[in-house]
């Protein structure tokens, strides 16, 4: 039975010269393991994409998919959920719920399958895939191989006909990698479940696959069994040759004269043994002067709490300038700690480091060290690779300077075409060049790299390796993290195993591959007892006596990029100099708070006359402190609105019209008048319910939804991350923006339910509702002020609408909250006094808003713009 | 005893700490308010062990004793005068015992919010919403799961950043706010761009706008019914009281001295009861252990 036949598929993105997918077509059939590959870029995640209709991305298709003889979109979509099992590539991302246990159950939950069920089939899946213990888990908790295998459990649950896997492993470790491939041949095996794979990193299923599918360019060029594929796919494409597993490289490129192409290590090995005998390999090695240590850590020992395991144990490392070390180690040994103790993120307890002669925490020391995260995306900021690369530069350099390093630098790590994408825009390679790029930029002279190399297929891993070297040369010292061997012995010059927190030893790159049988090279594990000797590919091929493999190891020009640049002094300094119109709105914005102030004040000491002048002024330095900042600040960014049927204000208007006068007469009536506490939190739930019985029933989209609930968790954090500083909380602000870009419905949503979420950390209390409330309000008045686009022209108007919402909305609910809460008496004394009371905290509030809008409104909208438009939420 | 507490269904412990607070809301009989604060206690001190207990006392005393000063301060309502203050208002003795009775409900109302954290951890407190609504629920679920990514983006930027000397801790106030907005649109451009893979898993997965069940692993045990039930009942059984005129205790203008009938007393044990039975039915199961153990 034919799983799936393709007729003629093609594929082209909208707005491109060229088809992504041209002209395939292929049968799988059932039980089958198919693996797909090809070099990044060739359209294999976009052909896989095409065999499941909800993920198949905008564009034209031509051609048939044929499902078990049908037409793919004959299919309904819970039929192709139930059927069609689809991993995607990335593992975190596409985790939905917080445990285990529920993301398990979220896709039998969509087919509508019964609670008995359920429980019955993550029994099963979660004995057969080992996860019985982590069930009631959050998935944060579990390790990358884990959460892998979790990807697959949630897919499986659903009893697919067909699992489709995009670059499952790439991501992970090499033990990992092994793991999670033996789970997917289980799963092949004993279910007898159709298997689609596509990976760049083919070693853990080449000789697994039934057949190799070869994409190159959007076509199809090579269909057949592994072993017809090593032998005929290089005599049509030789650079293909590539994508093969490593023995299969080495077999075909030395030209051995075997018939028969080994394409993992065990046949290598016997067939490398039947060859004559062959020497030890001793490659040419240039001897380099020894230098002066340039970082030293000894004894370094880290624990993130006091009594906690140490995740640093007396490790110690030394680098010199222009050496690339890589560190090797398991999941957790303490790589990326010790990383961040060399940068001086975290400091260790006990031990000392030097850089240059000076420790990496002390700010004032002038260490020039730069660090790359594992996921690069975190360094990135603007909107644009250039302005991205610009940030990265020292302020006191000039701008003639500036352009000419950018240009350099482009230049150098092959970026010059990509400078005005957008960074996410970027392939992973080209990200990951582009990150080194901008570790570059800040001058360092310590580069510190978390997995470089990481799900990149062999093309990009070289260039970045070559990168490397080049960079060293000029006198860079590089310390690399990683789990690819092949990277660490190809492109370092030594090498360091770390392991439970302690350096075990720490060797030149070549002493410490031939010295380990573990932690090595495949080339290494391919030829030891054989060709003692050999740690890379080029080291089996000169070997085996092929001398025009490419030369890896050819190191190229040295680099300095900032060898002409030369710092301008600060006074010098090109400073855009601040336009007047925002100085006169600052002004103005404080006149008005002291207004505010006084006002208030006067107030409170009865004398109400004044008073009333003191809010007319305040009111009157708003309106001109609005206009006079009505400046074009907002002119690049077009707010877009997301249009909402008016449900939500007629069930408000019902609920405020009828159901809150009701509640208030029940109280008078039966409780006197005197439970006021009581009450309103009845009439709070009233205001709210509309709002979720709207949400529960209107028809949101998926991505919609999830955009909102990012918002959410943005509250969460804010709060978690400012917990120090009373009040002074970038919340509010989140509940503005979103309320300001999605609509007045989802900034209510945003705002009551980033409070919920955020007290069930931060604690439940009688003050949840209230808070509810009060930044459900805010949200959804900012959904409705800036709901025409045209009402808000600058960043000054929306921070002190941020200003003015914080304090009279959150403060002006939140103050008499506090009465309520206390049953103290609730008179208009005892409520002005809780105001005046409650006014500095509902003042910083406000500021706070205000500064974080100032700052942050700009680019947070533009960021949620894009999405808006890339992803098509606006109709 | 927390696990214990643990396996009651959320439903269960929802009607008990719903007619837990209701009452406390209602009522404000002061002899209510000291069991309430009492059995409050107890509680704090079997789930959270002497440290949280002390911590506690401490908390309720600070907020208790800030409740009493203010009250008789603000309030001149009642007619046992003890004093003038010096702008000229009484200070009187129903205030004052008022301003104790106010300040016994609220530390009894945050003692109880103690329990509620104790009794609804997260997964709890979606599956109660789930009941409400389910989109409601899986928002909050989706939230919850995107805590931890954020946090760990932010732990890597910040990583990266202040290597450089770029964390919002770092360089003038200025600068500082500047980092800060970097890093808060850096976290947020991530967030959004990786939230469209969540997405698409979601669809993927068969989620549509439409009708869905929902997992729950909670069961629904005869013994939740009963508990409910009596719950239930209980709280009629106070409120019936309260609305008949015998718990009707009023501090102004004077204390209608309520003399200590049999129904108070009926309702008095009945509300004990109903706020200890989840400590009596975790106490009879520590119990019986002890008792299989010293058995085997």
């Amino acid at each position: 039975m034919e799983v799936y036949s393709l007729r003629n598929l093609s594929f082209r993105y909208p707005g491109a010269a060229e088809n992504a997918v041209n002209d395939v077509s292929f049968n799988v059939s059932s039980g089958e393991f198919v693996l797909l590959c090809g070099v990044s870029g060739s359209g294999k995640s976009t052909l896989l994409r095409c065999l499941k209709t909800c993920l198949r991305p905008h564009g034209e298709h031509e051609g048939e998919v044929l499902f078990f003889g049908e037409t793919l979109d004959g299919y309904s979509h819970a039929a192709q959920t139930q059927r069609i099992g689809f991993v995607l590539s990335s593992c975190d991302n596409q985790t939905i719920t917080d445990t285990v246990l529920h993301e398990l159950a979220f896709g039998m939950e969509n087919l509508c399958i019964s609670n008995g069920e359920m429980k019955k089939r993550i029994a099963e899946i979660s004995s057969f895939l080992g996860l019985e213990g982590l069930l009631d888990c959050t998935i944060d908790s579990l390790s990358g191989g884990k959460r892998r295998i979790l990807n697959l459990a949630s897919v499986l649950i659903m009893q697919p006909d067909v699992i489709i896997l995009d670059e499952p492993v790439s991501q992970l470790d090499p033990v990992g990698a092994e793991e999670f491939a033996q789970v997917i041949r289980k799963v092949n095996l004993e279910f007898g479940t159709t298997v689609i794979v596509c990976e760049h990193e083919l070693d853990a299923f080449f000789s697994v696959a039934d057949r190799i599918l070869v994409m190159s360019e959007g076509r199809l060029i090579s269909d057949a069994s592994p072993e017809v594929t090593v032998k005929e796919l290089p005599e049509k494409n030789p650079s293909l040759s590539e994508l093969f597993p490593l023995p299969a490289r080495v077999f075909i490129r030395a030209k051995t004269g075997c018939d028969r192409v080994p394409t993992d290590i065990p046949t290598a090995r016997a067939q490398l043994s039947k060859l004559q005998p062959f020497e030890k390999f001793t490659p040419q090695l240039t001897e380099k002067p020894k230098q002066k240590p340039f970082v030293t850590a000894e004894n370094l020992f880290f624990s993130y709490s006091r009594g906690s395991d140490d995740v640093l144990h007396g490790a110690n490392i030394k680098a010199e300038r222009g050496e690339i070390m890589s560190v090797v180690g398991g999941n957790g040994a303490g790589k990326t700690t010790l990383l961040h103790c060399l940068g001086g993120v975290k400091r260790p307890y006990n031990g000392k480091i030097r850089i240059d002669g000076a420790d990496p925490s002390d700010r004032k020391s002038r260490i020039r060290a730069a660090l790359m995260p594992q996921d690069t995306t975190a360094l990135f900021v603007k909107d644009r690779l250039y302005d991205d690369l610009d940030e990265a530069i020292a302020d006191n350099v000039s701008a003639a300077d500036r352009k000419k390093l950018i240009d350099d630098c482009a230049g150098l790590c092959i970026l010059k075409e990509l400078l005005d994408r957008h960074p996410y825009d970027l392939s992973d390679g080209e990200r990951q060049r582009a990150a080194l790029a901008k570790l570059l930029l800040t001058n360092p002279q310590l580069m510190l790299l978390d997995e470089p190399v990481k799900g990149l297929d062999r093309p990009s891993k070289r260039r970045i390796g070559e990168l490397l070297r080049r960079i060293a040369l000029g006198g860079m010292c590089i310390i690399i993290v990683t789990h690819d061997m092949d990277f660490a012995a190809g492109y370092s010059d030594s090498c360091t195993l770390i392991f439970g927190g302690e350096c075990t030893h720490s060797l030149p790159v070549r002493d410490f591959f031939t010295g380990s049988t573990f932690y090595t090279t495949s080339a290494r594990r391919m030829t030891r007892n054989i060709i003692e000797g050999c740690i890379t590919e080029n080291d089996v091929l000169s070997a085996l006596g092929n001398s025009d493999g490419d030369d890896d190891s050819g190191r190229g020009t040295p680099v300095d990029l900032f060898c002409n640049i030369k710092p301008v002094s600060s006074k010098e300094k090109t400073h855009t100099a601040r336009p007047f119109k925002a100085v006169a709105a600052g002004v103005l914005f404080l006149l008005f708070l002291a207004c505010g102030a006084l006002s208030a004040w006067l107030f409170g000491a009865g004398n109400t006359a004044p008073a009333i002048g003191g809010c007319g002024l305040t009111v009157l330095f708003a309106v001109i402190s609005a206009i006079i900042a009505a400046d074009n600040s907002f002119s690049e960014v077009t707010v877009t609105r997301v249009r909402r049927k008016r449900h939500i204000m007629v069930l408000s208007l019902v609920s405020v019209l009828v159901a809150v006068p009701l509640t208030i007469g029940a109280g008078i009536v039966i409780f006197d008048d005197t439970k006021y506490l009581f009450i309103s939190l009845l009439i709070m739930a009233e205001c709210m319910l509309p709002f979720f019985a709207v949400f529960e029933k209107r028809v949101i989209r998926t991505r919609e939804l999830v955009i909102i609930a990012v918002m959410c968790a943005f509250c969460v954090m804010g709060r978690a991350v400012f917990y120090m500083l009373p009040e002074f909380k970038p919340v509010t602000a989140v509940v503005i923006i979103s309320g300001a870009t999605l609509g007045a419905q989802s900034g209510f949503l945003v705002g009551s339910v980033g409070m919920l979420a955020s007290n069930m950390i931060f604690g439940q209390g009688p003050w949840t509702p209230w808070q509810m409330f009060a930044m459900g309000l805010i949200g959804f008045v900012s959904g409705i002020v800036f709901s025409n686009a045209s009402s808000w022209k600058s960043r000054v108007t929306i921070s002190l609408f941020g200003f003015f919402v914080s304090v009279v909305i959150y403060g002006g609910i939140m103050d008499p909250a506090s009465i309520l809460m206390s049953h103290l008496p609730f008179t208009p004394s005892s409520v002005l006094a809780c105001y005046l009371a409650g006014l500095p905290l509902d003042l910083v509030h406000g500021i706070s808003t205000a500064l974080f809008l100032y700052f942050c409104s700009v680019p947070v909208i533009k960021k949620l713009e894009r999405i808006k438009l890339k992803y098509g939420l606006i109709e | 005893m927390v696990k214990q507490l643990s396996r009651f269904h959320p439903l269960s412990m929802l009607a008990f700490i719903v007619s837990v607070l209701a009452v406390v809301l209602v009522i404000n009989d002061p002899v209510m308010l000291l069991v309430s604060l009492f059995i409050s206690l107890i509680y704090i001190f079997a789930f959270g062990g002497r440290t949280v207990f002390l911590r506690y006392i401490l908390m309720t005393c600070i907020c208790a004793a800030g409740v009493m000063l203010i009250n008789p301060l603000v309030s001149h309502r009642g007619i046992t005068v003890l004093f003038y203050l010096p702008d000229g208002n009484p200070l009187t003795l129903e205030s004052v015992i008022y301003g104790a009775a106010a300040a016994v409900l609220i530390s009894s109302t945050v003692n109880w919010f103690y329990t509620v954290s104790i009794c609804f951890n997260s997964e709890r407190i979606v599956y109660l919403f789930g009941r409400l609504s389910p989109r409601l629920a899986l928002l909050l679920s989706l939230t919850l799961g995107f805590v931890p990514k954020l946090q760990r983006r932010l732990a890597d930027i910040r990583a990266a950043r202040s290597v450089v000397n770029r964390d919002f801790t770092q360089g003038r106030p200025g600068e500082r706010m500047k980092n800060a907005a970097c890093i808060m649109s850096s976290l947020i451009g991530g967030a959004l761009e990786n939230s469209v893979d969540t997405a698409d898993s979601m669809t993927s997965r068969g989620y549509a706008s439409r009708r869905r069940t929902s997992f729950s692993p909670f069961r629904l045990y005869a013994r939740d019914v009963v508990f409910i039930l009596t719950q239930l009942s209980c709280l009629a059984g106070i409120m019936y009281f309260y609305f008949s005129g015998k718990l009707d205790f009023s501090y102004y203008p004077t204390f209608s001295a309520a003399e200590l009938t049999l129904s108070c007393a009926a309702a008095y044990i009945l509300y004990a009861f109903m706020c200890s039975l989840p400590l009596i039915v975790c106490m009879k199961e520590s119990i019986k252990w002890k008792f299989i153990r010293s058995g085997i």
